[in-house]
């Protein structure tokens, strides 16, 4: 994947919360990785590793503690009222995990998709109508929906007006957080096919959030890999699934692998409260040496492309070879154009 | 086949029935409902025709003509309810009576509805700044009769009906803002008001758009019930002499005018204290049967393949 200018680009990125007590909860630690034109970057981890904060920093819902973001340019970190809502809102838009909360429930389809249109002053209401209708059939919706409140689709229906709404605007960067943990395995198939089908139609890029190894594999272009809100892996994605070079890559790794091949971590994550000195994976790491409890092990280039923060990198290596790819089969998207909810 | 069926579904383009629509719909199905309805519908057509309604001059006074019973109690001059100590038509006066009754209840219910709605989209979203602030003077509010604050503020201002309706308005804020407020709070963390902010809506927009609608079942529920209850205050304050100033009239201050010859013509009484009964009693039905048609348990055994 040759990626000339990213089109957006994280710094050093920083958030820590407030919590009761006085104390802070550094949710994410120094975390820098860029998303090129037409990439799709998947960022993996645990649930609590930071991965949706980084996603809220990038897209501008969170405020980062410290650290920077660029997005087509131009610096975003502190852009605010009308820039913040001409250069980010218009230009990167958001998918979300749930259908069914993403969506205004007292909105009928077709004002949701019109929504961003009208927000940004594009077009009269007669051409929005047009483009929502134009959109809908891009993603498979038949376009008689949009007089249908939310509630009254089915999750993989609901999710294309999720994405449909993100089209809307014709953004460079879309943001996807687990678009498909709350839907059906063959639903889930048919939505990470349109997903691509956009990209490659449209030029799109994407950061997708996701804990599915096997959905990543499938479709990122790179992978990075968050532990404990720092990012401690970051490569193409074929040669980490090959030789992850960190050791909690290669445990991730190894559950795709036989049975025999797989390797578990010791222990149970830490509370990011209470974050252990040095590496953060030294708790739960096989590999672990007295220098690992010392110091931080910096996210330094391990080889072209790839980057690994890891004292040791590579020395703990998964058996057995990495699955092939698993390809889901998705049912043709007839139906959902034709199939209407009965009454 | 296929084509058939796709062509069906292009052409008949279902669009749903709106929300508004679907909670009258219900509300009517309701029996509760359906009287309140009438009897509502019936009320505002009696307070809006009442020129034409009434057969006489609500204000002309005959004392020859004073103190006759209803007509269908043998009263003399055909008067249906009557006629007062000072000879006026009993149900003339009933009829515009009730039209400043309802004005006052409908518009100062709507009025507060707006005002506390407003209120409590603004502490539920900014909940630990402005939210804090509005909670605490709540709970003071609250905490003061509102009767020894009119009769205060009466004296201050002085009586009046337009002056007690902005009272009553600014008043009411503390019930639509307490059970709002903590909904909006949690409203604001859902999903979609996040969308709407990656799509670049404002903070207005978020708060009309995407949050009220979610709140906006307990403020009609809410108003429906105030807009009695305020008949009723309205009443009361107007027997005080605290509201409506003659030469106007309210159900309320018709009771004033005659409790004291309650004896002489009791039904100059009656009759407006059973009009000022018939209203509250038609308001709290529709509150009832909205509460119902808005709650989802009940609406799924009411229409049960509706969702």
């Amino acid at each position: 994947m040759s990626t000339h200018a990213p089109v957006a680009r994280v710094n050093g990125l920083v958030k820590d919360f407030r919590i009761p007590g006085g104390r802070v909860l550094r949710a994410v630690d120094g975390v820098s990785f860029e998303v090129g034109r037409g990439e799709t970057l998947g960022l993996v981890g645990e649930s609590g590793s930071g991965k949706s904060t980084v996603a809220r920093m990038l897209i501008r819902l969170d405020r980062p503690t410290a650290g920077s973001v660029e997005f087509e340019g131009a610096d975003i970190t502190a852009l605010r009222g009308a820039a913040l809502r001409r250069q980010v809102r218009r230009r990167m838009a958001m998918v979300f995990q749930s259908s069914s909360t993403s969506l205004n429930p007292y909105q009928r389809v077709g004002e949701v998709l019109a929504e961003p249109l009208r927000v940004h002053r594009v077009g009269e209401a007669g051409a929005r109508g047009r483009a929502v209708e134009t959109m809908m059939e891009r993603v498979g919706l038949d376009p008689a929906f949009a007089g249908r409140y939310p509630r009254e689709l089915s999750g993989g229906q609901r999710q294309r007006v999720g994405i449909a709404r993100a089209l809307m605007l014709d953004p460079s960067l879309i943001v996807a957080d687990e678009p498909t943990a709350s839907l059906d395995v063959s639903v889930q198939a048919q939505v990470v096919n349109l997903l691509q089908d956009l990209q490659r139609d449209l030029g799109l890029s994407y950061l997708f959030i996701t804990h599915d190894l096997g959905l990543v594999r499938h479709l990122s272009h790179r992978v990075a890999v968050m532990y404990l809100g720092r990012l401690v892996e970051v490569g193409d994605t074929a040669q980490v699934f090959a030789e992850p070079a960190h050791p909690y890559a290669a445990m991730l790794v190894s559950m795709r692998r036989q049975a025999e091949h797989r390797i578990l971590p010791a222990g149970e994550i830490p509370s990011p409260i209470d974050r252990p000195s040095g590496c953060v994976f030294r708790s739960r790491c096989p590999i672990a040496q007295a220098r690992c409890e010392r110091d931080v092990p910096p996210l330094v280039e391990i080889a072209p492309g790839r980057r690994a923060a890891c004292h040791f990198p590579g020395e703990l290596r998964p058996g057995g070879t990495d699955a092939p790819v698993h390809v889901p089969a998705a049912p043709p998207l007839v139906a959902p154009l034709t199939s209407q909810k009965g009454r | 086949m296929t084509t058939m069926a796709k062509t069906a579904g292009r052409t008949r383009a279902p669009r749903s029935r709106s929300r508004a629509a679907e909670t009258a719909r219900r509300a009517w199905s309701d029996a509760s409902g359906r009287i309140a309805m009438v009897l509502l519908a019936v009320l505002v057509l009696a307070a809006l025709l009442a020129p034409l309604l009434a057969p006489s001059d609500p204000a002309a006074q005959n004392l020859a003509a004073a103190s006759r019973p209803p007509s269908w109690l043998g009263g003399e001059g055909g008067h249906l309810l009557g006629t007062d100590t000072l000879g006026r038509d009993v149900f003339s006066r009933l009829l515009y009576g009730l039209r400043l009754s309802m004005v006052v209840g409908v518009v100062t219910a709507t009025a507060s509805a707006l005002f506390g709605l407003l209120l409590g989209l603004l502490a539920g979203y900014y909940e630990s700044t402005a939210g804090m602030v509005l909670m605490r003077l709540a709970d003071v509010q609250f905490a003061v009769p509102f009767v020894a604050v009119g009769v205060a503020l009466a004296a201050v201002v002085g009586p009046g009906v337009v002056k007690l309706m902005i009272i009553l308005a600014v008043w009411g804020w503390v019930n639509y803002a307490r059970t709002i407020a903590n909904s909006v709070s949690q409203v604001k963390r859902m999903e979609f008001v996040t969308a709407a902010r990656t799509i670049g809506a404002r903070t207005p927009a978020i708060l009309l758009r995407h949050i009220a609608p979610s709140v906006l079942g307990p403020v009609i529920i809410l108003w429906s019930t105030s807009a009695g209850v305020l008949v009723l205050v309205e009443s009361a304050l107007s027997m005080l002499g605290l509201g409506v100033q003659p030469p106007d009239f309210s159900l309320g201050s018709m009771l004033a005018d005659s409790r004291t010859t309650l004896r002489l013509a009791w039904w100059a009484t009656v009759f407006p204290g059973l009009a000022i009964m018939v209203v509250v009693v038609a308001f709290n039905l529709l509150g009832d049967a909205l509460r119902d048609a808005f709650n989802p348990s009940v609406r799924t055994e009411h229409d049960p393949e509706l969702w």
